[in-house]
């Protein structure tokens, strides 16, 4: 079994290494510190079993790298190490089907990830996921403040009136006014209502 | 050679008959009477006309001045009316000033008194509302008279100039002289607001220099022409001579420091600088002993106006020559303050000089060319400070660019130096108490949970810690993605941070996503410290790529927006958002219900 082992921090490399081929028999890891270095030594990635790859690597874009490693071969699995519990990257990955994904101090999960990956299986840590899910929330249109507002209105109140019930300012209310009939497209106060009516009742 | 004598010998004959009458001609209605009357100077001062009639009287043929003194000057002339009708015509001293004129009528043994005039007597009956003395007499037909004219003009110089017109050329005058007054009061009090506009505006020494020595030209004309006198319609004598003096020294004051704004005339001539300087302190100190009535009525007056006398001549003759100096050094404006000086001198030179030696006479309306220089002067150097108001102006736009940029420069180096030592401490934090945590956590055993659990918050604590100090380096399409764990990151059992998107908008610049992460994170960071917020609602909103609004609400306490705006967080984000031009409204007091901002940043 042979494992691709991309990552700037030798030494973290190289540990990650160690813990794999104490769990592993007859396995195997070649170790990279960055893309070009890589790339000029690996012609084929067919003999490669799993890919575990960092995110940061100084100077060069991973991302480009692993999409066009996904095209051309869909079959390697790929494990991401990051030290990176960010939406954004992981989002990427995700995007990308890239099948795992762990944080560096989950070094107790690693052999489980590995397990996994090479059953063919996804594994992304728990933490991860967790941060993942932010995604999973809804976008809301209108704040809170926004549905008293129309509450307020539609109970025939004026701009004034309002400001004295919220305890805002007159201008404060206007802006909210203008953002409410921006969000819902509406122009008149009857919309409004008839929106109301429609969600609220 | 004989042709010569002839002449000579007629022109002798014709002063040998000259008439000392003067005859009513239809065809010349106006006489200067100076030019063949009589003089007595009664040096007693007690002489009623009975007596002066029989002293010896000198005969006069040009305008008579006096200096300064406290003696009575006496005039006769005798008029013949040559008409077989009776006829009106008027006397009139074209002057303003003088103390006391009495006009006696003498028929043979009889001395009527006529009139009393001047600006000691009250103004009553005045059938004619002018400037100067208008005195009515009547004439029988073929009748001569015999006028004697007291003057009384005690501690100021005096021009006893007197002309005899009839009543239409007297209209005239008087039209002529409001006339030409009018066109001055206009122009005058329109460069006078507009200096003081530029004064306010400007707030340049020069302008104010401007301003006072056109107080000073103001007042000291507006005593000239009488205008005090007819305006309050009371006897201001006892106050004219300190108006009067009030206007020169002013004049006096601002004309060289006024001067010198135009052209560097003090930087040249240090030491004449300040002894002119000294001869004006003098100018200061008797214009406060004047305001002693007890010196105004005493020969006190007589001996300054020596002094004021000679320094103004001092003065006059000083300018040119510093002026000269100043056009030989290539000083700016200096040729053209020159030709507005000689013009002023050389008008001064013909209106007061001249009719005071003699050689030219006052003409009824003796303030024309006062007013004409007044005019050109305030022209020319309305023209000159136009000049400087622009270059002033030029300079302070200038000054304000660097400064604004100077100011942006600076703004921009505190938040890069703020950023740099975040990113510095972030690292820091991450690489190695962070990967000593690490190494912590693997020595610790699983089986002990209450550590490893202390472990594995830090080490995300740290993270966390780590991350918010580095400075991101977001791109567009991470940015949404940025928001939205920022603030569930910030999201706790004590404070939850909702989060609103509308129309996303296409940011290209990644300095302005930067700045615009840190505000948001300022903005949350502000709410955990400051405002007890159970609840914060963040709104992101795009209007077409060209603008993103990012709205603030809490539950908190709220606070006062003036008193805090010093405070660290939100000064950076005022910092950030003139990095962007963006602007940022507050509304939050103790009495309302927490907090909302409005932060709009054009893209």
């Amino acid at each position: 079994m042979k494992i691709l082992i991309l990552d700037d921090h030798s030494l973290f490399s190289k540990g990650l290494g160690k813990i794999l081929e104490d769990n592993y028999q007859n396995l195997s890891c070649v170790y990279f510190c960055s893309i070009a270095d890589l790339q000029t030594n690996v012609t084929s990635f067919n003999s490669f079993d799993l890919l575990i790859s960092d995110i940061e690597l100084p100077g060069e874009d991973i991302f480009d790298f692993l999409s066009q490693l996904r095209k051309s071969n869909p079959n390697l699995p790929v494990l991401i190490v990051s030290m990176h519990n960010k939406l954004s990257v992981i989002r990427k990955c995700k995007e990308l089907k890239i099948p795992g994904y762990i944080l560096k101090d989950d070094y107790d999960l690693v052999n489980t990830a590995v397990e996994q990956l090479l059953s063919s299986k996804e594994y992304y840590s728990k933490r991860v996921l967790e941060t993942l899910s932010i995604l999973n929330e809804k976008d809301k249109l209108l704040t809170p403040k926004e549905e008293e507002i129309i509450h307020l209105l539609v109970k025939g109140k004026d701009n004034k009136a309002i400001a004295k019930d919220l305890f805002i300012s007159y201008n404060t209310v206007k802006t909210h006014r203008k953002n409410i009939n921006r969000k819902l497209g509406i122009n008149k106060t009857l919309e409004l209502l008839e929106y109301y009516n429609e969600n609220y009742i | 050679m004989r042709a010569f004598f002839f002449t000579l010998l007629f022109l002798f004959s014709l002063i040998a008959n000259a008439q000392d009458y003067y005859e009513i001609d239809t065809t010349t209605n106006d006489v200067d009477l100076q030019l063949n009357g009589f003089h007595y100077q009664d040096t007693s001062s007690t002489l009623l006309p009975r007596d002066v009639i029989s002293k010896n009287w000198e005969k006069l043929d040009i305008a008579p001045a006096f200096s300064s003194s406290e003696y009575i000057h006496w005039f006769k002339y005798s008029i013949t009316n040559p008409y077989s009708t009776k006829i009106e015509r008027y006397f009139f001293i074209p002057y303003h000033y003088i103390k006391e004129i009495d006009v006696y009528a003498v028929h043979g043994d009889s001395i009527e008194l006529l009139i009393q005039t001047g600006t000691s007597r009250p103004f009553t009956n005045k059938d004619l509302k002018s400037s100067g003395y208008p005195i009515r007499i009547t004439l029988e037909a073929n009748d001569t008279v015999e006028y004697i004219f007291k003057f009384k003009h005690l501690y100021l110089p005096l021009r006893a100039t007197t002309f005899l017109v009839s009543k239409e050329t007297l209209k005239k005058t008087i039209y002529k002289s409001f006339s030409l007054l009018w066109l001055w009061k206009g122009v005058y009090s329109t460069i006078f607001l507009i200096a003081l506009f530029f004064y306010l505006f400007l707030r340049q020494k020069i302008f104010l220099y401007y301003i006072l020595l056109n107080i000073g030209i103001g007042l000291y004309i507006a005593i000239q022409l009488g205008e005090f006198f007819l305006f309050f319609n009371i006897d201001t004598a006892s106050y004219i001579s300190i108006f009067d003096f009030s206007g020169s020294l002013l004049i006096n004051i601002f004309f060289p420091l006024f001067i010198n704004k135009l052209t560097p005339i003090k930087k040249r001539n240090p030491l004449i600088w300040k002894w002119m300087f000294y001869l004006i302190y003098g100018l200061i100190i008797i214009w406060l002993i004047r305001l002693l009535p007890d010196a105004r009525h005493s020969m006190f007056m007589h001996y300054s106006h020596i002094y004021i006398l000679s320094v103004t001549i001092i003065l006059y003759l000083l300018h040119p020559i510093l002026l000269i100096r100043s056009i030989i050094h290539k000083d700016k404006n200096a040729l053209v303050l020159f030709v507005i000086y000689s013009f002023y001198v050389f008008e001064a030179f013909i209106e007061t000089i001249l009719p005071n030696l003699g050689i030219f006479s006052d003409s009824q309306f003796v303030n024309y060319g006062i007013l004409i220089a007044s005019l050109t002067e305030m022209f020319a150097f309305m023209f000159l400070m136009a000049k400087e108001a622009l270059t002033v102006y030029r300079e302070r736009e200038k000054l304000l660019l660097e400064k604004q940029e100077h100011q942006t420069e600076l703004i921009q180096s505190i938040v890069r130096s703020q950023e740099d030592e975040r990113t510095r401490v972030g690292r820091e934090l991450h690489d190695s108490l962070g990967a000593n945590m690490a190494i912590i956590k693997q020595h610790v055993k699983r089986t002990d949970v209450a550590l490893f659990s202390i472990v594995s918050q830090s080490i995300e604590m740290v993270r966390n810690l780590s991350h918010s100090l580095i400075t991101p380096q977001i791109n567009k399409e991470d940015f949404k993605d940025e928001l939205r764990e920022l603030c569930h990151i910030f999201s706790n059992e004590k404070m939850t941070v909702h989060y609103y998107f509308y129309e996303w908008p296409n940011i290209e610049d990644s300095n302005i996503t930067t700045h615009l992460y840190r505000i948001v994170q300022e903005l949350i960071n502000n709410a955990v410290k400051h405002s007890q917020a159970e609840n914060t609602y963040l709104q992101f909103m795009g209007e077409s790529d060209n603008k993103i609004s990012i709205i603030y609400e809490d539950d908190g306490v709220g606070f006062n927006p003036i008193q805090q705006k010093k405070g660290l967080g939100l000064k950076n984000i005022t910092y950030r958002l003139e990095l962007l031009n963006g602007s940022m409204r507050i509304d939050s007091s103790k009495a309302t219900k927490g907090t909302t901002m409005f932060i709009d940043v054009q893209l």
